[in-house]
């Protein structure tokens, strides 16, 4: 984890009236929010990741911070301090819920957390590796 | 265990309020997982965090099934029918992350060049692609592929990426062997290490420079070398602020380390990252709170005599005149400059506030004034000031022409911009942290001189009397020409008094007048240069002439806590303006002479006592802030008697030139500060601050302007704009200091964001 960061830190007045309703989420981050939530099973790994969408006023994140069987997810606008973390653009964002590769715009911190995330999440690849994560 | 049990607390009573007041036990599940999403959401926690903190929650099995399944109802109600589809898409765009992430992990190579001097031109080498086995996973690693692989005919780069660090190899064989030195690193990344044909290696300084010398193994992650340290809660003087920032640094005074640390916050943490740099707390407003980036100002302490005419390190006009111009780090304390400069210079601050515990990077860039006509806010002392900006680079600001010579200047730091530039300089020196991180700044002082104090006790109806038709410039000392006389304070106040402060309670006629006047003392007595008040011993050695009443003294040193205490008393909130009318008659005081810095300063004691306050500025011209006087007592009435509530503390009147500096207050025109002051805790001094302020808006319109550093009135964007004539030219400033916003915190976007 980088220095100083602490997943589910809460104090402080700043972060606290930066917490967003999801009414107003880019819907990429609204489907990764669904993706993780439809899925009853943990992560399987620990780790503090954030994915945002540049919006042409603000950027929004989504966050997870995973710790085994657990993950708590929320959406920001204040920047997260995480372990690692990916920024698209809008548009790309948008291809992505239609179905186009990631086009990833900026990046940062530790890529194998973000493997992790991608790998647990992703369809699995095989009827045994199906099995594996118990999605049969 | 407390932070804990505080945490607990927060969560149980965020429940309740999102139950209406209810006890979790008497909800069913379905009610109780929405108002755990709810009371998750105001605290911003994750619901499952909130239910893993709250125990009546954590006990209740289903409760988690049950947010989750709440949770994906609502995200699938805003996708709506494709929602299914849509995650499918994203999950298998995940798959893909892979492969979008290998530009980042194998990012294009950095350009190298070299500048052999005299001989050749520079020139950039040719990339022949990165070594085999490139990311590797240290830095010991990557320095072993390089000693395989060695050749006399190339230079290698190592740069730290995502997934390691990744060797670059450059060919220099048509031009000869290029040496370290004659390498040109300006466009290489932050953390870059240089291994030439002739195996001198180098690390990237964090100024651009190389550091021969051999590869040091020890990196973790990009921010190693910097001085980072424990991010702690910060809790203010007046206890109404406390955040916890993820990260934070303490710089030391070299510049180059603040430079680093911003210039890794730019390029290695998300966007959007806040950064702010802390002073000594003092504040009652979120001038300096953050729960990104926080720089902590103790190691930037320095002060220094500018350096002789020619001499070494010499960057400065020769035809400036430097016998009272210092310059001082940005985390230096007032009461630190005060002692070095009376002691070691002969010096003194020509005005100060009433508290010398403040950072210089805090007290003056949020518009700290005194009550000096004279002068304006202590930011008027300003020559010079030394930022580190968003991007990590380092600028000087100066008023034209401008102290710094510009040859010399680009000479010495030629990695360091000087802006000479009046726009740019009155933006600057009351920013309120929202530019960059001041290093240091230039001061200007005057020569040392002690002063006497005089407080007499008075009626509200006599300051009127005196101070009406343009009165305050008959009794004080001011550079507006007065040509005629009136009426007085006499009881031993000066004619005209160089520093003037009233003292009023916002629900009686009581006021006290404090005067201080320069004197001249022939012989300074043993002792006079410790803090006042400070031991009862040696202030009844010294006399009445040099200390202050000794028993308020005594009792605000010992007693503060009551003192604070009894301004809060709950039981019979009338008291308060008792309280307050005794403590304004326990200053009655007919001389006191001290060291000048000790007579600006109101006591360690009243200090002590953990007051909020809010100031409000209102201009002299018209007497209009006597009708401020009035419009204030007239608040607090009708709010005593809705509410059955009183301000807990006096307000102070203090008067201040006016100033050029973009968001000073007073739109260039002389002010009257009023301080309403609260004991600490008092529940209602937010709100009852709201009524005084609308209250003089009402009536004043946009000549109310208040302090950076202090409880916000609740003004808005539109109410800066319209105090504030400078407020565009101060934002046009501003995002060239910082486009992204990194030192705007969440008021400050609302007042200067895009």
């Amino acid at each position: 984890m980088a220095p100083g960061t602490s997943p589910g830190a809460t104090s402080g007045l700043v972060q606290r009236a930066t917490m967003r309703r999801v009414d107003d989420v880019p819907a990429l981050l609204l489907a990764l929010e669904r993706l993780v939530r439809a899925d009853s099973r943990g992560p399987g790994f620990a780790g503090a990741i954030a994915i945002g969408v540049q919006l042409r006023m603000r950027t929004c994140w989504w966050i997870a911070h995973c710790a085994g069987d657990e993950i708590a997810t929320s959406f920001a606008d204040a920047a997260p301090l995480v372990d690692a973390w990916i920024l698209l653009d809008e548009d790309a964002a948008d291809r992505a819920v239609r179905g186009a590769p990631l086009e990833v715009a900026r990046a940062g911190g530790d890529l194998s957390v973000v493997e992790r995330l991608a790998g647990r999440y992703a369809p699995p690849v095989s009827w045994l590796e199906s099995r594996a994560r118990g999605n049969t | 265990v407390t932070t804990t049990i505080a945490t607990n607390i927060t969560y149980a009573a965020a429940l309740t309020r999102a139950l209406g007041g209810r006890d979790a036990k008497n909800v069913d599940d379905s009610t109780l997982a929405h108002a755990t999403i709810d009371a998750a959401r105001t605290l911003n926690v994750a619901p499952d965090v909130f239910i893993a903190n709250v125990a009546q929650l954590a006990q209740r099995s289903s409760l988690k099934e049950l947010v989750r399944a709440q949770q994906l109802a609502s995200v699938d109600a805003l996708l709506g029918a494709n929602a299914s589809s849509m995650a499918a898409n994203v999950s298998r765009a995940l798959a893909h992350l892979g492969t979008a992430m290998k530009a980042f992990v194998h990012p294009p190579a950095p350009s190298l060049s070299w500048d052999p001097g005299l001989l050749q031109k520079k020139a950039p080498l040719d990339v022949k692609g990165p070594l085999a086995g490139s990311p590797f996973s240290s830095l010991s690693e990557a320095h072993e592929a390089i000693k395989k692989a060695k050749s006399d005919d190339s230079t290698f780069l190592i740069t730290r990426t995502l997934a390691g660090f990744c060797v670059w190899r450059y060919s220099e064989s048509r031009m000869g062997q290029a040496d370290l030195h004659e390498l040109d690193t300006k466009s290489l990344p932050v953390q870059s290490w240089l291994v030439d044909s002739r195996g001198n290696t180098g690390a990237l300084a964090h100024d651009g420079t190389l550091k021969r010398g051999p590869l040091i193994d020890t990196v973790h992650g990009p921010s190693a070398g910097l001085p980072t340290v424990v991010a702690r809660e910060q809790v203010n003087h007046g206890e109404n602020l406390r955040f916890t920032p993820k990260m934070a640094f303490r710089p030391g005074t070299n510049i180059d380390e603040l430079a680093a640390i911003l210039k890794y916050v730019h390029e290695h943490l998300p966007p959007g990252t806040k950064v702010k740099a802390g002073g000594s707390l003092h504040s009652w407003s979120s001038v300096a709170a953050t729960n990104g980036v926080f720089i902590h100002p103790e190691g930037m302490k320095s002060i220094d005599a500018l350096p002789r005419t020619g001499g070494p390190g010499d960057v400065y006009r020769a035809d400036a005149k430097r016998e009272n111009l210092v310059r001082v780090g940005s985390g230096t304390t007032v009461r630190e400059l005060n002692r070095v400069l009376w002691e070691q210079m002969g010096k003194s601050l020509p005005v100060l506030g009433g508290f010398d515990g403040q950072t210089l990077g805090g007290v003056l860039p949020t518009g700290t004034h005194g009550s000096v006509l004279k002068h304006g806010p202590l930011a008027e002392m300003i020559r010079s000031m030394d930022f580190v900006r968003a991007d990590g680079t380092k600028v000087r600001i100066e008023r034209p022409p401008g102290l710094t010579d510009p040859v010399a200047f680009q000479r010495a730091h030629p990695d360091m911009q000087l802006v000479q530039d009046a726009t740019s300089f009155n933006a600057a020196i009351v920013h309120m942290g929202t530019m960059g991180v001041v290093h240091s700044m230039v001061l200007e002082a005057v020569p040392k001189f002690h002063m006497n104090e005089v407080r007499t006790v008075t009626t509200l109806d006599d300051v009127k009397r005196v101070l009406s038709n343009g009165g305050v410039y008959r009794v004080m000392d001011t550079d507006t020409p007065v040509t005629t006389s009136g009426p007085h304070f006499g009881n031993g106040h000066p004619d005209r008094a160089y520093h003037m402060e009233v003292l009023i309670n916002a629900h009686s006629q009581k006021a006290a007048i404090t005067t201080r006047q320069p004197v001249h003392l022939d012989k300074e007595p043993a002792n006079l240069g410790e803090r006042p008040g400070r031991d009862i011993i040696r202030a009844l050695q010294l006399g009445d002439q040099f200390t202050r009443p000794v028993l308020p003294t005594w009792l605000s040193e010992h007693a503060s806590r009551l003192l604070g205490f009894i301004g809060t008393v709950p039981l019979v909130p009338s008291t308060a303006k008792m309280v307050v009318d005794a403590s304004i008659d326990s200053l009655k005081d007919d001389a006191y002479t001290q060291r000048s810095y000790n007579v600006f300063h109101i006591g360690d004691g009243a200090n002590a006592i953990p007051a909020l306050s809010s100031t409000m500025f209102v201009p002299l011209k018209g007497d209009t802030y006597l009708k401020a006087v009035d419009i204030l007592q007239r608040t607090a009435k009708e709010f005593a008697a809705e509410t059955g509530k009183y301000q807990t503390g006096p307000i102070s009147m203090r008067f201040v030139k006016g100033s050029e500096a973009l968001m000073a207050p007073g739109k260039g025109e002389d002010v009257c500060s009023f301080e309403l002051i609260f004991a600490g805790g008092t529940p209602h001094a937010e709100q009852m601050t709201r009524r005084y302020y609308e209250a003089l808006k009402r009536e004043l319109g946009s000549d109310v302007t208040f302090h950076w550093g202090q409880l916000n009135p609740g003004q808005s964007a539109d109410d800066v704009k319209a105090a504030y004539p400078g407020a565009e030219s101060f934002k046009r400033v501003r995002r060239d200091m910082d486009p992204s916003g990194m030192f705007l915190g969440e008021e400050q976007q609302k007042f200067f964001g895009a």
